[in-house]
């Protein structure tokens, strides 16, 4: 932690360096938090490097007692709440997502269930895109980047309880939808399950 | 048991006892909301991380020195178009100055007091003709619907300052997270 805090105190001192190497820390959660909001590499990958440009032009706006993490997702999240408010993002590609979603586990010891957990979670990132981008903010800033709900709180500039009620909506709303599906591929691979006679 | 008090302990992600535990195993037989609630924090805990392509802050890298190329670039332009406009506006006050100097004091002081004769005249007319106006809507507009104007017109410059104030405060609060 105190290496971190001595590197943004470089960075912020005017040291491009420092910056890069803060960048490489926090490119994996600033980008995957884009990714989740944003569901095509190219807009996250865009979305990313501006919230590091905002986050470099602002540097010195920076309060060192806050955490240096829970700041970049604030940038990110709201520069991602704005450009889905700006327009909104109706085509979906999914050769995109195939192409960009997680990266296969070398390890995993059963490739069948390495397979099926894909594609869960490709279904899932589609359900993503039906809640609202705060809601969705929230969504991502909880599961994939562990925040508290004081610091998603703090992140999205909303009050705890807000926090606590959009979290709740938006799991209801997951899981309806997720429950809608798994009713409609099953009411779907029925036919072709059961025995022709 | 009805189904709201599971949901509650889902959503809440409360420590459940053992008896808590085999109630919501119990539950979650019947109740398929409460099973798709489950399946989808599952879902949303086991997922993992996307990464960018390769060469993430290289490209950040690159991004920032066309930037900072850009800004010197402007900054270059910029202070040139001021340099210029300063040097113009130098040269004329300049020229102004020497002919002044080269003309004779009485023509100095006809030139002065042409100049305030015609800046006093524009202001009296462009009164008078105010004034003819305001007598003409006197006429015709009642004083309530004066009135209204008036408090309309104050009310509309209330709105506009409040609002580019609360538009300020909010970009500033915004910036500053």
């Amino acid at each position: 932690m105190s290496d971190e805090i001595a590197l943004i105190l470089k960075a912020q001192n005017g040291s491009d360096e420092a910056f890069t190497l803060l960048v490489e820390t926090y490119q994996n959660p600033v980008y995957n938090l884009c990714y989740r909001m944003l569901g095509e590499s190219e807009k996250a990958e865009d979305a990313a490097q501006e919230t590091f440009f905002k986050a470099y032009r602002n540097l010195s706006r920076y309060d060192n007692n806050r955490s240096f993490a829970t700041w970049l997702l604030s940038i990110a999240a709201h520069h991602c709440i704005d450009r889905l408010r700006r327009r909104k993002y109706t085509a979906f590609s999914l050769d995109d997502d195939e192409n960009h979603a997680e990266l296969p586990d070398a390890n995993a010891p059963d490739p069948e269930n390495e397979t099926v957990r894909r594609e869960t979670q490709a279904q899932m990132q589609t359900l993503l895109r039906s809640l609202d981008a705060t809601d969705r903010a929230t969504v991502v800033l909880r599961y994939w980047n562990d925040c508290s709900e004081v610091e998603i709180a703090q992140a999205l500039s909303l009050t705890v309880p807000a926090v606590k009620s959009r979290l709740h909506r938006a799991r209801r709303e997951l899981a309806k939808l997720w429950e809608e599906e798994t009713n409609h591929s099953q009411v779907e691979r029925r036919p072709y399950e059961s025995p022709a006679f | 048991m009805n189904h709201r008090p599971f949901e509650d302990w889902l959503l809440e992600n409360q420590p459940l006892t053992p008896e808590q535990n085999q109630e919501l195993k119990e539950h979650l037989k019947t109740c398929t909301t409460c099973l798709a609630l489950t399946e989808m924090d599952l879902i949303l805990k086991t997922s993992r991380m996307v990464s960018p392509r390769a060469g993430f802050s290289d490209r950040f890298q690159l991004k920032l020195a066309a930037e900072k190329q850009l800004a010197r670039k402007r900054r270059f332009w910029g202070l040139g178009i001021l340099g210029l406009i300063t040097i113009l506006a130098m040269g004329f006050l300049i020229v102004q100055l020497i002919s002044t100097w080269l003309s004779s004091p009485a023509e100095i002081f006809v030139t002065w007091v042409t100049w305030w004769v015609t800046l006093v005249s524009s202001i009296r007319t462009f009164g008078t003709i105010g004034l003819v106006f305001v007598k003409i809507a006197a006429g015709i507009i009642p004083l309530p619907l004066w009135l209204g104007m008036a408090g309309g017109g104050f009310l509309l410059v209330l709105v506009w300052v409040t609002s580019l104030w609360k538009l300020s405060y909010s970009t500033n609060a915004r910036r500053l997270v």
